[in-house]
């Protein structure tokens, strides 16, 4: 038992570390140096891949515009006209690694070695170097940048199933889901999911319909998806700015 | 600093960088801070311990997103709780029994924190941490007993 009697200098001490350590806002000087850290470990490659990093923008740029021909021969002319109305964006892309991941378990979140300085904001989209979706930018610094992967808890975004059906893709530990599809959209199994980001006519792929559930209460469809890229670890990754 | 305490934070420094690091991607659903915290919590006095799950707790709140103080108060909670059950129950099993009903909280936490019940992770969470578990859990004190050993003959 730990009866208050037996409570002596060195527990006050430990108790007061331990509540300075709740009120000094050390917290972003000690996320700086990690990222530091991981910085010392990535720059000796970086020199030495910028070359190759030049061809696989170049790659990646050619490959999204691959699909893009693909998906353009499918539109009908109604959403061609809506579309001339706007002009398309030059489509620019950064080139970053991963310095660390997020220590729990119960997140899908990763720091980049790139931030401010390299002109990224939140909410920009990263993709694999094949040009499938790896996640989005939640938080920016100076130097170095929170990515929130797709299949993350609290990741959530609009994409569309197949040609025409919509839904709100969200990230989940056990399966990335698609929610709000109404039972009468025509949803398969192996539809493509992907969305288009404002301003830039591009598909951007993130995964196929794995498994359709028909919930016989609700209104919707439980759509399961499988993404295309599995595990960004031992890929280079790029945010499309 | 003694050789077991060092022994204790450098174990849990590289416990915490392979959480960071992930060099097994998330193919392997556990946290090694989490279990290194227990292990120690079991092996060593509570100042020590405490103040190790201080810095720790520290650190991982430090390298996560939106988290608060989480980590420093739940890695409090768990050496305190251990070192509470451990002076008071003194069966072969209570080790045993404490872990796993630390790493059933440990989950049970988690899956509040992220408003999702993640069922087949969870599970999977509680099969990786105890197979895990076990094999540091055998190392470390391997490790140590070698120490002591080595402090004897000299």
């Amino acid at each position: 038992m730990y009866p208050p009697s037996k409570i002596t200098s060195k527990y006050i001490a430990l108790f007061l570390l331990f509540a300075l350590l709740l009120v000094l806002p050390f917290r972003s000087f000690i996320a700086n140096l990690l990222v530091a850290f991981s910085s010392q470990r990535l720059i000796a490659t970086q020199n030495s891949s910028k070359t190759i990093e030049e061809l696989e923008k170049k790659n990646l740029i050619l490959s999204l515009a691959i699909k893009k021909s693909q998906t353009v021969a499918e539109e009908n002319e109604n959403l061609r006209k809506a579309l001339a109305f706007k002009e398309d964006k030059k489509i620019d892309i950064v080139g970053v690694e991963i310095a660390s991941f997020d220590p729990s378990a119960w997140r899908r979140l990763a720091i980049i070695n790139a931030g401010k300085d390299k002109g990224l904001r939140d909410g920009m989209f990263a993709v694999d170097s094949e040009g499938f979706l790896v996640g989005k930018i939640v938080e920016v610094k100076n130097n170095f940048a929170r990515l929130m992967l797709v299949d993350d808890p609290e990741f959530s975004l609009a994409v569309y199933i197949g040609k025409d059906a919509l839904g709100m893709l969200s990230g989940g530990l056990d399966a990335v889901k698609i929610q709000y599809i109404d039972m009468n959209d025509n949803v398969n199994l192996n539809d493509i999911v992907w969305f288009k980001m404002p301003l830039i006519s591009y598909p951007i792929y993130i995964g196929r319909v794995r498994k359709i559930n028909e919930n016989k209460n609700g209104l919707f469809l439980d759509v399961e998806v499988k993404l295309f890229s599995q595990n960004p670890l031992l890929k280079k990754i790029f945010i499309i700015k | 600093m003694t050789e077991k305490n060092l022994k204790a934070l450098s174990a849990l420094l590289i416990f915490f960088l392979l959480d960071v690091t992930k060099p097994f991607a998330y193919s392997l659903a556990t946290e090694f801070t989490f279990l290194g915290i227990v292990l120690v919590a079991m092996n060593y006095p509570l100042k020590t311990s405490l103040i190790l799950a201080i810095i720790f707790g520290y650190l991982k709140d430090a390298a996560c997103m939106d988290m608060g103080n989480f980590n420093l108060l739940e890695f409090s909670a768990i050496v305190t709780l251990i070192h509470y059950c451990l002076r008071n129950f003194h069966k072969k099993a209570v080790k045993v029994l404490l872990f796993f009903g630390v790493l059933v909280a440990h989950i049970a936490i988690n899956n509040f924190q992220i408003n999702k019940a993640s069922y087949f992770f969870s599970l999977l969470f509680f099969i990786h941490s105890s197979v895990i578990f076990l094999l540091i859990n055998r190392l470390f004190t391997e490790w140590l007993i070698l120490g002591l050993k080595n402090d004897n003959v000299i």
